[in-house]
Formats: structure tokens, C-alpha cells, sequence
């Protein structure tokens, strides 16, 4: 009888635990390209590549396209996820980054656009664009997915 | 961290009646939640998280049949088994509570998977909850109006200024003030030396060509060292020098060219140039006086190649290169230059390493000490030179460390030397402290002067930077030191 309630109570912590885990699951985002580009490699290379055209380090991807960053407006959460996961820098580290760039080639930072529905039709309109979504609004037959991180 | 889960709560799961029905819990927490389905990568593996769904979902339903067939109708419908085995009413009783209990909690556990198998069902439809076309229509109304009202913010009835010919124009600049306090072993003097204005124009011309200028508008009363016992400032001067003007041809990111005053690609400070990212808006001794050429220009007139390779098995690494030639003054046609740099980053140690070359003419020209100079921005003498150096940078968390080295071979005159390391540390993200040993020798038969730079940077946001620096100056000749105390502020926009 003790053994079947001590069994029972488990359960029911393996059952809070459950909601638990799906109440903390973890937000996913999507780096988002023109649906033409067909730029491809592996999943390490892809993201310094990623973070290089973002900085403006780079102007082209790998397979000679003009690239066309978007960015995001600073408190947007993707923009956030996207800072900690790919640029793997802080919002001064890039604010300084982009002071520094503005001195020496007159680049600015990415244009911050906040809606997801006008970043996908900008997306869709350039073939090198670049942006990142929520995972749930990378829904467009215009676009590709070009990877996925978590946050 | 969900293998860890599995490892505590292994020990503890029913084997029977709801095995299955436990162990597809303990997948759900291992990472296979409905969320986590929804969330694969989409890359080749997609397939696969597809089949993965539909066995987890067709297992759920088999065990939701399995438990509902082997369901007593009532906790009634298992007593009398019971009964007659124990036959005792206590025992009963208490085998009727054990029934109840496992029904109840059978009970509760299909409510779950209902929920969950709804909630699968939403993530793979991709419409939780569904909107109506005229929600939907209404929702993205409201997005076009805030997106209007945002424009009209920003814009409203003010004219919005464009190229004349070109695909976009940039415009932005910086402000600096400085305050200066010159302690000599005679006499000492302050002012507020320096308001220094900058324009920064960029355009976009086409695909493959772009234009950037800065254009100066300084007022300057210059710190005079010719005495160092005795520091002075001399008259303002109003200046509007044309610091860079140069066109670029991008045929990729390994090869462009440049045209017209650009910056001489030489170390990192004066590749850095600008106000808003230096620690200290003095430059080091061999960079002085601004725009002159103490060991080689900090401008040239003409032409570079220039261009980045990524290196490295992720592309994460970076080759520049840039090579040149011009002049520093176009008046004297001898006074000719020509070199290159080549520059290898490291970004995973944030550790730059350069290499600097540069060949030229200095054509004699009677000039003063510059700013807070030693020398003038024209050479005294009348040589050609061969100039090497090398640079290194780290910049890698906390720490901010500049270090240059450079040796000019000067034809038939004394040779220069210069050299200056400076470790920076960022105490947080508004704070920076640093510290420099600078020293040089500007041939000439002029004095060597060893320069001590303490500082402090607060930058309460990242386009204002506040500054602090003491410079304890030494000289060799005559052997005297004098001291300074600087503030100067930039804003950049």
C-alpha cells in the first residue's frame, strides 16, 4: 500500500515536472534568408557567417550576393536572442562596434524594422537579405530558413 | 539537463499498469514536449522529427486505449475477486480506496494526454487558436497604422533630404571638447584649447561604388612645447581641413580599390583615427602632430588596393591587406609614398597581429611644433626613408591592449623610433581605464620624449564618451619633464 502511494506521489511530481517542461521550453528563432539564396554550409560556419554580414564585416555571402541586413529594433526579443546566440555580444559591445565602423567606412547599423509581416515582404524582396524571426512567423513561401538557434 | 531528469525519476515509475504511459512522459520531459517538436532544425532532419511525431502520437493514442480497456466500469466491479481471496470486509475496504485511487489517477493522467495530444495537434496545424479573416484583417490594419504613425513621427511635414545621384546618403559627425591644464617647471597654463567639429558623409553610388568624406571644423589654440618649462597656448586658430575624401570600387571583399585622401593603413590607432573610439584624443607621439608626418603621414593622397579573406575552418578569421601609394604633399612632387600592411585576426582570442611597410620621400619645410608636438608636420630634413613596423591588439573581454613598434631607416639623416604600449581594462560597460608608455625619437637631431598617459573613460552611453587623462612628459634634451592634465568630451551622432 505505502510502496503504491509513495509510486502515486512520483507520478505526480513526473507530471508537474511535465507542465513544468513545457511551460520553460526554451524560445526558437530563425535566421531568415531570400527564398533564392541558396547558400548552405555547416551549422558553425553558417552562423560566423551570418555574424559577419550582420557587423558589415562581410559584404557578400559566400556564393557572391550582395547582402541586405535587417536588424531589429534593441528591446525586440529576437534581436535580444539573436545579440546572445549568434553575435555572442552585448548591446554596448555592439553599439561600440558600429560607432567604430560608422568612423572608419561610414557604414550604420543594419535598418531596424519591428514587424515581422514587413521584415518577411523585405525579405522576400531582396535576394541578398538577411533577418531574424520567432519561429513560429518564419512562415513564408518567399523566404528559406537558413538555421534555427534557441534562447 | 533532461538526462538528468530521467536518471532521478527512473527509479521510481510504475511498471505496471501505466509503464507506457510513464515512459512516454519521461520522453515528453526529455526534450520530445510538443514544443520541442515543433522546434527541430530545419535542415535535413526534418523527416525524421516528422516520424518521430506521428510514433510518439499513435503511442499515446494505443495507450490511451489500452488504459480505457482495462478500466473497471466501477471500483464494485473488482470486489468480490477480492473478497473472496482476503475474505475480510477491512480488506476490502481498503483494496476499494487502492482502486479508487489508481482510477482517479488514471483519470487525471488521460486528461493529460488529452491536453497534450490537443496541444500537438495545434503546433503541427500552426493555427493555435485559429483567427478569423476579419480578426486578421483588423490586426494587420492596426499594424499598418502604427507603422504610418511611426513614420509620421519621425518624419511628419519636414522635407526628407536625398542624393542627388546615388542610392543613399548618410550623414552623421562627432564633437569634441577638450580642457587642458600645461604644468611646466616655470610657468603653467589652462584653456579650453579645442571644439573640434566633424562631418562624416557616406554614399552609396551603386552596387559596386561608395563615397566617404570627413570634413573638420576645428578651432584650436595648439599646446607649444618648444619650451617645455615653460608650456603655452598659443592664439586660436580656425581650421577646416578636409580629413578624408575617398571613393571605393568593391569588386568583392578580397579585392577593392580606393581612391582619393584616405587614412594610411598603418598600426591600429591610426587606422582608428577618430575621437569617438579613442581612449584618449591625443594620439601617440609619433602620430602628432594631427595631419603631419612624424615618422610617415597620417593621410595620403592616392591610391590603395585593399581587401579581407576569412580563414579558418569556420570562416571565422580574417586576412587584410592594403597597399598604396600617394603622396602626403602634393605641392612637393618628390614627397612621395608607397607601402602596404597585412593584418591576420584572430576572432576567437580577439588577437590582431600587422605587419607595416612604407617607402618614401620627405621633402624639407620650415614648420612649428604641432599640438601637444614635438615636431612639426613637416619633416626638417630632406631624405628618402624605409619605414617597418609591426602592431599587435587584443581585444578580448575585459581587456583592451594596443601595442606599436615602428623603425624608419632614414637616408643620410639620424633615424626615428617610436613605440608605445597601452593596456586598457573595462571595468564595466561605462568605465575604462588605461594606461600608456609611449616613446619617441624623431630623428632630426630633435630631443627623444618619453610620454606616461593615465586615463579614464566614462561613457554613459556608447556615442558619449567623457574623458580624464594625466601626461607626465619627459625630455631629453634639455632633460626637464613637464606635466598635463586633460578633459575632453565626444558626442557622436
Amino acid at each position: 500500500m505505502m510502496k503504491m502511494i509513495h509510486r502515486s506521489v512520483m507520478l505526480g511530481m513526473v507530471l508537474a515536472c511535465v507542465f513544468l517542461s513545457t511551460g520553460l521550453q526554451a524560445a526558437e528563432y530563425a535566421v531568415v534568408i531570400h527564398a533564392s539564396n541558396s547558400y548552405s554550409d555547416s551549422p558553425d560556419t553558417m552562423k560566423q557567417v551570418v555574424k559577419q554580414l550582420y557587423l558589415k564585416q562581410r559584404s557578400e555571402w559566400p556564393n557572391n550576393i550582395a547582402v541586405k541586413p535587417f536588424g531589429r529594433p534593441a528591446d525586440d526579443v529576437a534581436h535580444q536572442a539573436f545579440l546572445r546566440q549568434v553575435l555572442q555580444m552585448s548591446e554596448v559591445e555592439l553599439a561600440s562596434h558600429w560607432i567604430s565602423v560608422k568612423q572608419k567606412t561610414g557604414q550604420a547599423a543594419p535598418r531596424e524594422i519591428g514587424r515581422d509581416s514587413l521584415l518577411l515582404k523585405l525579405i522576400a524582396k531582396y535576394e541578398g537579405a538577411l533577418a531574424v524571426v520567432a519561429m513560429e512567423a518564419a512562415q513564408s513561401d518567399n523566404i528559406r530558413i537558413l538555421f534555427t538557434f534557441d534562447d | 539537463m533532461n538526462n538528468a531528469v530521467l536518471r532521478i525519476i527512473q527509479p521510481v515509475l510504475p511498471r505496471r499498469p501505466g509503464n507506457a504511459v510513464a515512459w512516454c512522459l519521461v520522453l515528453l520531459i526529455c526534450g520530445w514536449t510538443p514544443g520541442a517538436l515543433a522546434q527541430q532544425p530545419a535542415d535535413g532532419s526534418t523527416g525524421t522529427v516528422r516520424k518521430e511525431r506521428e510514433r510518439l502520437k499513435k503511442e499515446l493514442q494505443l495507450e490511451r486505449q489500452r488504459i480505457q480497456g482495462h478500466l473497471p466500469e466501477s471500483a464494485e466491479a473488482s470486489m468480490p475477486v477480492k473478497e473472496s481471496k482476503e475474505g475480510s470486509e477491512s480488506t476490502a475496504a481498503t483494496l476499494h480506496e487502492e482502486i479508487e485511487m489508481l482510477r482517479s489517477m488514471l483519470e487525471r493522467s488521460l486528461e493529460l494526454f488529452e491536453r497534450l495530444e490537443a496541444r500537438v495537434d495545434s503546433l503541427e496545424s500552426g493555427s493555435a487558436p485559429q483567427q478569423t479573416p476579419a480578426q486578421e484583417q483588423s490586426d494587420r490594419l492596426d499594424e499598418l497604422e502604427e507603422q504610418v504613425a511611426d513614420i509620421e513621427d519621425r518624419v511628419g511635414s519636414r522635407a526628407i533630404a536625398k542624393a542627388f545621384d546615388a542610392e543613399s546618403l548618410d550623414i552623421g559627425g562627432f564633437l569634441t571638447q577638450s580642457f587642458s591644464t600645461a604644468i611646466g617647471d616655470d610657468s603653467s597654463e589652462a584653456s579650453f584649447n579645442q571644439t573640434q567639429f566633424e562631418l562624416l558623409l557616406r554614399s552609396q553610388i551603386n552596387k559596386n561604388w561608395s563615397f566617404f568624406a570627413a570634413l573638420g571644423f576645428l578651432r584650436e589654440a595648439d599646446l607649444d612645447f618648444s619650451d617645455p618649462n615653460n608650456p603655452n597656448f598659443r592664439n586660436f586658430a580656425n581650421r577646416v581641413p578636409q580629413i578624408l575624401a575617398w571613393a571605393n570600387y568593391r569588386h568583392s571583399d578580397a579585392f577593392q580599390l580606393q581612391f582619393g585622401r584616405f587614412v594610411n593603413p598603418k598600426g591600429i590607432i591610426n587606422i582608428e583615427h577618430f575621437p569617438p573610439v579613442l581612449l584618449e584624443t591625443n594620439q601617440p607621439q609619433f602620430l602628432r602632430p594631427f595631419s603631419g608626418a612624424s615618422l610617415f603621414p597620417n593621410f595620403v593622397s592616392g591610391f590603395q588596393i585593399h581587401g579581407k579573406a576569412f580563414v579558418g575552418s569556420t570562416g571565422a578569421n580574417s586576412l587584410d591587406y592594403n597597399i598604396y601609394t600617394g603622396a602626403f604633399n602634393g605641392g612637393d612632387a618628390d614627397d612621395f609614398v608607397a607601402g602596404g600592411r597585412l593584418a591576420f585576426t584572430d576572432s576567437s582570442s580577439g588577437m590582431s597581429v600587422g605587419v607595416n611597410y612604407e617607402y618614401g620621400r620627405r621633402e624639407a619645410a620650415l614648420s612649428a611644433p604641432g599640438h601637444f608636438s614635438i615636431v612639426g608636420p613637416r619633416s626638417l630634413t630632406t631624405n628618402t626613408y624605409n619605414v617597418v613596423g609591426a602592431d599587435l591588439l587584443i581585444d578580448k573581454g575585459r581587456l583592451l591592449w594596443k601595442n606599436e613598434a615602428y623603425f624608419s631607416f632614414e637616408n643620410g639623416q639620424d633615424d626615428r623610433v617610436a613605440a608605445y604600449t597601452q593596456p586598457g581594462f573595462r571595468l564595466n560597460d561605462q568605465w575604462i581605464a588605461f594606461y600608456r608608455f609611449d616613446y619617441f625619437d624623431p630623428g632630426q637631431g630633435l630631443t627623444d620624449s618619453v610620454e606616461h598617459v593615465v586615463g579614464l573613460n566614462y561613457l554613459p552611453t556608447p556615442t558619449i564618451r567623457i574623458r580624464g587623462a594625466y601626461f607626465f612628459k619627459n625630455f631629453e634634451n634639455p632633460r626637464t619633464d613637464s606635466s598635463i592634465v586633460q578633459l575632453s568630451a565626444t558626442f557622436s551622432f
